[in-house]
């Protein structure tokens, strides 16, 4: 089996697959089964890592047992209207159902969007926790709303800058060439 | 005893003792155990820390040894750079030009979670619940929530791993439920002994480090103190800081109500000051004009909370201080 | 919205569409690509892996059968999904008016993730494979090295994107794609003597 391809299969189970070559792989898979039984496999790993689990996975012959009764099934045929409609909507993201990857995906969309308004309301909060917690399908935090308070973008002001040096420790917050005030004297040290 | 027969032992042993012991576990127990183990178990990992909307991947290591502790972050990313904490002294030193800078923060006793009241104490402003379980880096965890009383905390959610009860994630809500802040394990071992990294500053440097720690609340004879603060928060640490390369020193005190930590800031006024309510990621900053100086407020709490503390700023008449000026 | 979800559900939204134009192979395509993710859903529920593939087989045909009205408004993956959830939780139903013995609400199908025992379910070595391939794909990940391991978790762990991985790790995206491809190539030989 190629490699390429079976790269291509490792991007497609993470959707970085663009969809022309996603369109590709799949008719690829439909035919060559070794492809399908990679697909498989790697299915199987992923979800072991997330799940502690042996993924159930479908049969070797579960597309053609599909495929075979669908051919007994009424054949679609959808006037050019709808179709055009159809094809100009935005499909809405589905909600994600596993809270661990749930958050971090949250993390890169809240860096992007406008923070909140606090609530005055923190059993909020409550809610929100709860209804995200624990199981692994459960539901994602509620997407938050516009934010009235202005927002800073790194980099921020110099003096901000020192002053967030100064409240947190870690100095996670350093940039190529910025180095945070000193409380005593710089030196090298061998 | 042929592997299968020990895979089945394993299997049904530790899934029938976690059970029996997960009903007698509160979040309480939890945390305390989590808490302990911090500071005594030598344990490494990788650990990816999002906050402020940066997101940066470092390797960590807690080491102890009789007592004495150190912990330490080694950067995988640029600027790479080595922060290790020895007790109430913090250093960061840079690989690129090898210089050092210290920090005395003897409030601080970890850079995952820091706990710096007992849970009783914090009983009045929080809730402690055991929500669930989930795995994190492959081990299996219980899911901690601390939810505030009032709207000057935000919420929290601590993973602490279930045989060793470190913590494995944490995570900073707002009021909307919006996740605001993260550091989480990608993978995490416990061990029997780690080195020590020696890193501290020369002992003529140590004296000038040192701020001034508060206890009980007692100011003392301070350039500013806090009147009106939020139920909680109070004092815990002052220090006169150069900042900004300038020779005019920033006052600094902490204010916390031993989870969440906000620092207060006078400093003369500069022509580069913002006033008003700001935020940077998981940060909330609020900044006004006191006479001469301009206070600013910062931490990771909500706008009320750090415009409440900045408002109850009242300068002191100067008289001679305790802690010389730098 | 970042781009590479978005890639995953236009490919949906081209394939529902081509099957409401006649073209019943794009079908089988939205087939392969889901398969594993409803067989996995359907056991949740019927907890028998044997009765799953039927019962996951049932909830595709009945997809079909409603694709003339799917008209978008959630996405393709989210409307399948409720689908096989109602076929399990239909299966489950006629399956207990069968079994004078169960005595369950059987409204709410997720009362059946706590349930212990329904009949049919793993055989003892089918457990045991299971968790010696769990122990394996465990054993395996902890022996990558660092960059790939800290790749494949941030990944699989934090569902990060490849572009979010190659920020954390301050490396090319290329380089991300790379790593994990090797991690999980280097899982999955390991597993060769037992998935085989």
């Amino acid at each position: 089996m190629h490699e390429d391809l079976i790269q291509k299969i490792s991007r497609f189970l993470d959707d970085e697959l663009p969809e022309d070559e996603a369109l590709s792989l799949l008719q690829k898979m439909r035919i060559d089964s070794e492809l399908a039984d990679k697909m498989r496999r790697y299915e199987t790993v992923s979800h072991a890592i997330k799940n502690d689990d042996l993924l159930v996975a479908a049969r070797p012959d579960f597309v053609s047992s599909v495929s075979s009764r669908i051919q007994l099934e009424p054949t679609y045929l959808i006037p050019n209207a709808e179709r055009r409609w159809i094809r100009n909507r935005r499909f809405t993201r589905p909600q994600k159902i596993a809270a661990a990857a749930a958050s971090v995906a949250v993390i890169a969309l809240v860096a992007h969007l406008q923070r909140p308004e606090p609530a005055p309301n923190q059993k909020m909060v409550v809610a929100a926790i709860k209804s995200s917690a624990v199981s692994t399908d459960s539901a994602p935090a509620p997407k938050p709303v516009a934010s009235t308070i202005p927002r800073a973008s790194y980099p921020v002001n110099r003096q901000i800058s020192d002053y967030l040096q100064a409240h947190s420790s870690i100095y996670t917050q350093g940039e190529v060439g910025f180095h945070p005030y000193a409380q005593v004297t710089q030196y090298s040290q061998k | 005893m042929t592997l299968v027969v020990r895979f089945i032992l394993i299997f049904f042993f530790s899934t029938g003792s976690v059970f029996a012991e997960d009903n007698k576990l509160t979040a309480r127990h939890i945390l305390t155990n989590m808490i302990q183990a911090l500071r005594t178990l030598n344990y490494e990992g990788t650990v990816v820390f999002w906050r402020n909307g940066r997101l940066e991947t470092m390797k960590y290591f807690h080491a102890v040894d009789h007592g004495k502790e150190q912990e330490r972050l080694v950067a995988l990313n640029s600027p790479l750079r080595e922060v290790v904490r020895n007790g109430d002294v913090v250093s960061c030193r840079y690989n690129d030009t090898q210089g050092v800078v210290f920090d005395h923060r003897p409030y601080e006793r970890s850079f995952l979670v820091n706990f710096s009241r007992t849970l009783a104490e914090l009983d009045d402003f929080y809730e402690f619940s055991l929500s669930g379980k989930e795995d994190v880096a492959m081990l299996p965890a219980y899911v901690i929530d601390i939810e505030p009383k009032d709207e000057f905390r935000y919420a929290r959610r601590i993973w602490v791993e279930k045989l060793q009860f470190l913590p494995l994630k944490t995570a900073v809500y707002d009021a909307s439920g919006a996740l605001l802040e993260q550091v989480v394990f990608t993978e995490q071992h416990v061990k029997a002994a780690l080195p020590f990294r020696e890193a501290g500053p020369e002992a003529g440097q140590a004296n000038t480090l040192a701020g001034q720690a508060i206890k009980d609340g007692n100011t003392g004879v301070l350039p500013f103190t806090v009147t009106d603060s939020p139920a909680g928060f109070r004092p815990i640490y002052f220090a006169r800081k150069t900042m900004h390369d300038s020779h005019l020193p920033v006052d600094y005190l902490l204010m916390s109500d031993g989870l969440t930590s906000i620092s207060v800031y006078k400093e003369n006024k500069s022509p580069e000051m913002e006033l008003g309510l700001r935020s940077v990621g998981a940060t909330n900053y609020y900044s006004l004009s006191l006479g001469d100086y301009q206070i600013t407020a910062m931490g990771e709490a909500p706008p009320e909370a750090v415009k409440s503390i900045v408002e109850g700023v009242r300068l002191n008449p100067p008289i001679v201080q305790k802690l010389q000026p730098k | 919205m970042k781009s590479h979800s978005r890639a995953s559900e236009q490919l949906d939204e081209d394939l529902v569409l081509r099957v409401q134009q006649g073209d019943k192979s794009a079908y089988d395509l939205l087939v392969i690509k889901y398969q594993h993710k409803i067989v996995q859903l359907v056991n949740r529920y019927v907890k028998d892996p044997s009765e799953s593939q039927d019962v996951a087989q049932e909830a595709f045909i009945k997809a079909y059968r409603a694709l003339g009205s799917f008209r978008g408004e959630s996405a393709f993956y989210t409307w399948l999904y409720r689908i096989a959830i109602n076929t399990a939780k239909n299966y489950l139903m006629s399956r207990s008016r069968r079994n004078v013995d169960m005595q369950i609400d059987v409204q709410d199908a997720e009362v059946y993730e706590n349930l212990p025992q329904l009949h049919g379910q793993e055989t003892p070595e089918r457990e045991l494979l299971s968790r010696e391939i769990v122990e394996t794909i465990k054993s395996a990940i902890a022996k990558l090295p660092e960059e790939m391991r800290v790749a494949i978790m941030l990944r699989e762990f934090e569902g990060m994107s490849y572009e979010e991985i190659a920020q954390a790790m301050d490396c090319p995206v290329g380089t991300v794609r790379s790593r994990i491809f090797r991690a999980r190539e280097a899982i999955d030989s390991k597993l060769n003597p037992l998935l085989d």
